[in-house]
């Protein structure tokens, strides 16, 4: 099995013009449903072959429906169509010496579109809150070929039922998703990663220090020590070559940051500061690789609890050992695993499927050729789910297979 | 017969059903409102609370979740309904300290939460002002907020994982304590469902680590404008403070004449009460910020309060303000509409003038740092003539509000109070899609009927599948 099996995409597609109000692709859904026609919903194309296979036999494009709609940096509040990436996000704000603190793994050509309909989100959201947390208001067309608004463009809003926390992280099978309202932060005043080196045998003491230790990064993760060495280049790899890394970010004034530092030193010994670029590099190791399917890495995430994020990241080192890139974000017990051979063996599959089990992880696929995704991928569909799909995309026609059913 | 039949679940001594012992439930924390259950039913256990909805359901019989009946919106009113009371559901079953996570049942009143975790360091972030009161499932009802939801997030962001008992009588599991969710965010859906959707019977809360240091100022303006533009300020300049809250001059008398008096200057046009909390290192920094910013926008002095007790008392004030207007008139109306924060001084001097046009005493209390306001009139609801002004005056504040593109509702929840604004905010395919999700959760329609989305919102989807087939 390898990744080459991912699956071919449709060869038709719709591109709806860009229109205001979302009729435009109400009419193409509208057609694709008087032909029969599934389709399946694409930005930029980062996502394609992430998660479940989908059965469409067209495409829906949403990258040429981009562009920011309405940006008050006053408000910190940014409106912006389905199809404008992160990167484009990211230079319209630097401008206002602000920024959208989403740093989902994969790329920065993302669109937003993708990012909000899979709910995908990095290390930041240690600090800053998850996809759902950020997004303030959506507008979308079901698939009834309905446009709807919900939510909307303040900070606090608890008007109607909460459709946009519905559809987000939805894989677009409710509603294709057309434009999206996000609450933007000032950029900090400093904005500072340390990279600690942990020895291997007091890893689980260090996770447990540091959970007690009177700081508030805005995000750690730890790297497996081959990760470590991609991410940080050879020179710091060289100094610790089989040790695990943990990456932490510490923004604010310069009085907190150092204050954080200190104890940090005195817990760990050195810290070493590194390039804010480190974090670019990690997201990017682990993602679909658009260009050439056949080198995408195979990658999924496990989880258990925050506390026994030791046992986890143990569970994974047995199973996956040498092959395997690991990056564990400590707030919420998630370790994201990404196969450094695009070959992965039945034998490896069996071993993580049965290791997680007894260990009692969640195992998520995120980029897999479908096969190991239905073997891996731990997730079913919950009792209500079938009826709320019904409700919006009564003849599947919008991603379908996209979730879990 | 309904009534014996909860008798038997819940013991006799646990149904009201004599006008006179339903009157204490025939309002929320709104004077306007006035609805008298047909009786009302206090389970014990959450056994006793499943076994009550499945009740409910063998009978057909409609039925309002109501917690302390702390709401503002008149959400938690039970039309010659069933009114099922939670607050008996008060256990805290176990707070997990290393994942930082409650679990516990729909009645526990969300300062008791926040006292019970800080033996480990530990606090319930969202604290809206009746949190002495008010429970953590009317929390998750109303998606509840509060001052400190500036920093810390709304109970949207602190809730982990809800078991519900639908109207149905089945129960099943939204969201999970220690992983991610399979399949769609019904937990985030949920959330803020005002009670139409079935009653909580376990929530998980996420708890947060105490703050080590706090420091809480207060400072005093000329005028609502120059107050206003410190707030934009203090929110451009990068600090994200934990609570920036603004009182104008009317409020402040209302405060300052009755029990919750807390020092604040009588001769002030509008004062701020702000909030920073974190890292001890690179508080000061912060609060010197903030304090010069008050300044230069015109601030008369700014106060920093020196101990704990000073600044309990500086909350206390803000947190009774709508209690204090009690002192001031026997009925009061109350808004809840976020505007964007730049639109705050507009919006502000557009209040002050439809409260003069229509000779209304509007009085604002409210979240300066989110845009989230509540213009407060106190009135005299026994005549006719003053009413009519102050809900004429109240429709205006809305109508402006929203078309500053702001929202109706950014805590309060929509109830019965703010129904008829629905159709402003929301296209009818917005609103029917909100109809269709609801009949997901509740076919019949038998929980809290008649709130949050207009009934002639909701159409029957049969129809419309037919003509696409």
């Amino acid at each position: 099995m390898t990744a080459s099996s991912f699956a071919p995409l449709a060869s038709r597609a719709y591109r709806a013009e860009t229109t205001a109000d979302g009729t435009a692709h109400g009419r193409a859904i509208m057609q694709a449903i008087e032909t029969d026609t599934p389709l399946r919903i694409v930005g930029s194309g980062t996502w394609l072959h992430a998660g479940r296979a989908v059965g469409a036999t067209a495409t829906l494009d949403m990258r040429s429906h981009s562009g920011i709609v309405e940006y008050v940096p006053g408000d910190l509040v940014l409106t912006a169509r389905a199809g404008t990436t992160l990167d484009e996000i990211a230079s319209a704000t630097r401008e206002h010496f602000q920024w959208l603190p989403l740093d989902p793994y994969g790329s920065g050509a993302s669109t937003l579109g993708a990012i909000f309909s899979t709910a995908s989100h990095g290390p930041l959201a240690r600090g800053y809150g998850r996809a759902r947390d950020i997004v303030l208001g959506l507008s979308a067309v079901t698939g009834r070929g309905e446009p709807i608004t919900v939510g909307g463009r303040v900070v606090k809003n608890v008007a109607g039922f909460d459709l946009v926390r519905l559809l987000v992280g939805s894989w677009g099978t409710l509603a294709a998703i057309t434009d999206v309202s996000v609450r933007l932060h000032a950029l900090p005043e400093h904005d500072v990663t340390l990279a600690i080196p942990i020895a291997p045998a007091s890893l689980s003491n260090a996770l447990k220090t540091f959970g007690t230790l009177r700081i508030a990064p805005v995000a750690v993760q730890l790297l497996s020590a081959s990760l470590a060495r991609r991410v940080l280049g050879d020179d710091f790899g060289s100094r610790s070559a089989t040790m695990p890394v943990l990456l932490v970010r510490l923004v604010g004034n310069g009085t907190r940051i150092d204050a954080q530092r200190e104890r940090l030193e005195n817990e760990f010994g050195s810290t070493e500061s590194v390039a804010d670029s480190v974090w670019r590099v990690l997201r990017e190791s682990h993602g679909y690789d658009a260009a050439a399917p056949e080198r995408s890495m195979p990658c999924f995430r496990a989880g258990n609890a925050p506390s026994r994020l030791g046992a986890t990241w143990q569970a994974l080192v047995d199973t996956c050992g040498n092959e395997a890139w690991l990056d564990a974000s400590l707030h919420d017990g998630i370790v994201r695993c990404t196969l450094s051979a695009p070959r992965v063996t039945d034998d490896l599959l069996s071993r993580l499927g049965s290791h997680g089990l007894s260990q009692g992880m969640q195992v998520i696929g995120e980029v897999l050729p479908p096969p190991m995704f239905a073997q891996l991928d731990a997730r079913r569909a919950r009792p209500l789910d079938g009826a709320l799909r019904r409700a919006f995309n009564p003849h599947d026609i919008l991603n379908p297979g996209a979730m879990p059913a | 017969m309904l009534h014996s039949d909860l008798a038997a679940i819940v013991g006799p001594r646990w149904i009201r059903h004599e006008r006179s012992e339903l009157i204490p439930f025939d309002a929320d924390a709104l004077p306007g409102y006035r609805k008298l259950p047909s009786l009302a039913v206090f389970p014990g256990t959450r056994e006793e609370l499943v076994a009550v909805v499945r009740t409910l359901a063998r009978h057909n019989a409609p039925f309002v979740p109501r917690g302390a009946g702390t709401g503002l919106s008149g959400g938690a009113l039970a039309d010659n309904v069933v009114l099922l009371g939670l607050n008996r559901l008060n256990r805290i079953i176990d707070i997990d300290a290393d994942n930082r996570l409650a679990h516990v049942e729909p009645g526990v009143v969300n300062a008791r939460l926040t006292r019970a975790a800080s033996p480990y360091g530990l606090h319930y972030a969202p604290d809206p002002s009746s949190q002495t009161a008010c429970t953590i499932g009317g929390n998750v009802a109303e998606n509840a907020g509060g001052p400190h939801c500036l920093k810390y997030g709304v109970t949207l962001n602190h809730v982990a994982a809800v078991n519900v008992v639908l109207p149905d009588g089945s129960e099943i599991m939204l969201g999970d304590p220690y992983g991610e969710t399979d399949g769609y965010d019904t937990m985030g859906l949920f959330v803020g469902s005002e009670g139409c959707f079935g009653v909580a019977t376990d929530v998980w809360v996420r708890l947060v680590t105490l703050p080590e240091a706090v420091r809480t100022l207060l400072a005093d303006f000329d005028s609502i404008e120059a107050a206003a533009n410190a707030v934009s300020r203090i929110v451009a300049s990068g600090i994200v403070p934990a609570a920036l809250e603004m009182m104008d001059r009317a409020t402040v008398l209302a405060v300052e004449a009755s029990i919750y008096a807390a020092g604040y200057p009588r001769d002030a046009a509008a004062i701020l009460l702000c909030e920073v909390d974190g890292l001890e290192a690179g508080l000061q920094d912060d609060v010197d910020t903030i304090s010069a910013i008050c300044r230069s926008a015109g601030a008369r002095d700014v106060k920093l309060a020196g101990t704990d007790a000073e600044r309990a008392r500086l909350w206390q004030g803000r947190k009774k303000a709508f209690g204090a207007m009690g002192r001031v008139a026997p009925a009061l109306v109350v808004q809840d509409a976020v505007v964007p924060r730049t639109k705050l001084p507009q919006i502000l001097a557009a209040i002050d003038e439809i409260g003069r046009r229509h000779n209304v005493r509007v009085c604002n209390v409210f979240h300066a740092g989110d845009g989230n306001l509540h213009p407060n009139i106190p009135y005299d609801a026994t005549d006719p003539l003053e009413s009519e002004r102050v809900h004429a005056a109240m429709k205006e504040v809305m109508a402006a509000c929203i078309s500053a593109g702001g929202t109706i509702t950014g805590e309060h929840g929509v109830g019965l109070d703010k129904l008829d604004y629905m159709s402003s905010l929301f296209t009818d395919n917005s609103l029917a899609m909100m109809c269709a999700v609801r009949d997901v959760f509740d076919p019949n329609r038998r929980a809290n009927p008649g709130k949050v989305v207009p009934v002639h919102s909701c159409r029957e989807w049969h129809a419309t599948a037919t003509a696409l087939a």
